[in-house]
């Protein structure tokens, strides 16, 4: 700070540089030599990060179980083209939030906020606060869940998942908060070699991927629910505030855009084809007629599917749950974080330290603190939770969308980085998509005698 | 090192609000109908998940 205070007095420097500016210039800096240099690898590797973690971050504990319990409901069949479909919506709604992003240097919630009034962002905020404290709970169950394989207490389990998150989060630096998280996050693709031990059958992936079948008989509530639970693990709105918020805290430019839509291009392509290895991974369940239908987390399926993947196999799985919960869990917690901080005015960047970002920390802490809580409470109903948690995210995601679409294509903020025809018809498409099928659920979960004729 | 930085990613410049958008009655009816919409589906949900207890 000393060089700083002397450039001001010198007159050399025209404004008083916060905390985060000085992170924040450090990196860009990097990012220019890189750019300068012409080495794309290099610069990809540095801005890459908010849509790899984004993605890889969805891939949490409710979704986790929702793929292993459509594989082992279903097996390889209908729903593996569609897991691909759902990331594909999931990469043109997260692109424009890099857009967004990159042309306003404002989070999503302060966004709404400022464009729209006080009023929608607190309605933005609260929707997003409910659904993430609702899933945090649900990445700690996956974290007890995943434990518990190991013999590890439920109680030592949420400690350390604490103690994990608050030191990744508090390091001071926005990059190296990504990175760590990151490093985590490359653990999702145990997943892949879980799929591995249960010997797939090429030709039936080759046959679902081109046929969009077997379709299961019968579309009841419990097709639907998973229909929706697997929209839910894959589009959700703390992806989209979160997204947003990282390209600002990350400093990313109208230069940097290319690279913004790879990183979560790459990240959607990586979860996706970790979703499927969920779904092969337990498909050997729904071939030896074994009920999943009572089971109520990770263990439960890694001990069911020792069987069939021997027992390193079960043991990736049950690794990969616990880190599916543990990456949420951050990743999550911050985006809630950035969008209190966003709409209350005070800090929101992971580049100010502890000392300086008070209200931040604290409510990631306390969100972390209060899902842990709930996960340890005798008898609450972990498995209700877990179910009911996707689907909720997926019916808040229509106002999500749209206040997506109304900011991608508000040319007064977005300049010529607004929407387009080609964005806007997928984005449309996507929003319908996605309320039709929560008008449906809302329908047969009210109406179910509709479905029985 | 500091002019790394554009100048509308300082934070001196972050804190200045965007201007308020003109919300037109279709608009404004839209964002009250998906409002009702999620109000509505959340209480679905509540009622599913009370049931499954």
């Amino acid at each position: 700070m000393n060089v700083v205070k002397n450039a001001i007095e010198r007159g050399a420097l025209d404004w008083i540089p916060a905390p985060e500016d000085l992170a924040r210039a450090r990196d860009r800096f990097r990012v220019l030599m890189a750019r300068r240099a012409r080495r794309p690898l290099w610069l990809l590797l540095l801005l890459a990060g908010p849509g790899i973690l984004v993605m890889l971050g969805e891939n949490d504990g409710p979704s986790m179980l929702s793929y292993a319990t459509t594989g082992a409901t279903y097996g390889i069949g209908f729903f593996v083209p569609f897991i691909l479909l759902t990331f594909l919506m999931a990469f043109v709604v997260q692109e424009a939030t890099v857009r967004i992003g990159i042309a306003t240097h404002r989070g999503h919630a302060e966004l709404i906020e400022q464009r729209f009034g006080k009023l929608w962002g607190t309605f933005a905020l609260v929707d997003l606060l409910v659904s993430n404290l609702l899933t945090l709970v649900t990445e700690f169950i996956a974290i007890r869940g995943g434990a518990a394989y190991f013999g590890i207490p439920g109680w030592a389990a949420a400690v350390g998942g604490i103690v994990l998150v608050v030191a990744v989060l508090t390091s001071g630096r926005y990059f190296t908060w990504e990175r760590s998280v990151m490093l985590l996050a490359a653990a999702n693709l145990l997943f892949v070699p879980a799929a591995l031990f249960a010997h797939p059958d090429g030709s039936a992936l080759v046959r679902a991927l081109a046929t969009w079948g077997p379709i299961p008989s019968g579309a009841g509530v419990a097709f639907l629910t998973l229909v929706l639970a697997n929209v839910g693990a894959t589009v959700t709105p703390w992806m989209i505030f979160f997204q947003q918020s990282a390209v600002v805290d990350k400093g990313l430019t109208k230069a940097d855009l290319p690279q913004g839509r790879l990183d979560t291009a790459l990240g959607a392509a990586i979860a996706a084809v970790v979703a499927v290895a969920a779904v092969v991974a337990t498909a050997p369940l729904f071939a030896h007629h074994v009920n999943a239908s009572s089971f109520s987390g990770g263990t439960d399926f890694a001990s069911a599917l020792r069987p069939y993947l021997g027992s390193t196999g079960a043991t990736l799985f049950a690794l990969g749950m616990l880190e599916a919960g543990l990456v949420a869990a951050m990743t999550i917690s911050t985006s809630s974080s950035y969008a209190t901080g966003e709409v209350l005015g005070t800090a929101h960047t992971l580049n100010r330290p502890l000392s300086k970002g008070g209200t931040f920390y604290v409510s990631s802490l306390l969100s972390v603190v209060l899902a842990a809580a709930v996960v340890l409470i005798p008898q609450a109903p972990l498995i209700p939770i877990t179910l009911t948690v996707n689907v909720l995210a997926t019916l808040l995601m229509a106002p999500a969308l749209l206040f997506v679409l109304l900011l991608a294509n508000d040319k007064e903020i977005m300049g010529d980085l607004a929407n387009r025809r080609g964005a806007n018809l997928a984005g449309g498409a996507v929003i319908i998509g996605i309320s039709v099928l929560g008008a449906l659920y809302g329908i047969v979960t009210a109406f179910p005698q509709l479905l029985h004729g | 090192m500091l002019a790394a930085l554009e100048t509308a990613q300082r934070s001196e410049r972050l804190r200045e609000p965007l201007p308020r958008r003109h919300l037109t009655a279709p608009l404004l009816a839209l964002l009250w109908l998906l409002r009702i919409y999620v109000v509505v589906a959340v209480a679905i949900v509540v009622v599913t998940f009370v049931r499954a207890l």
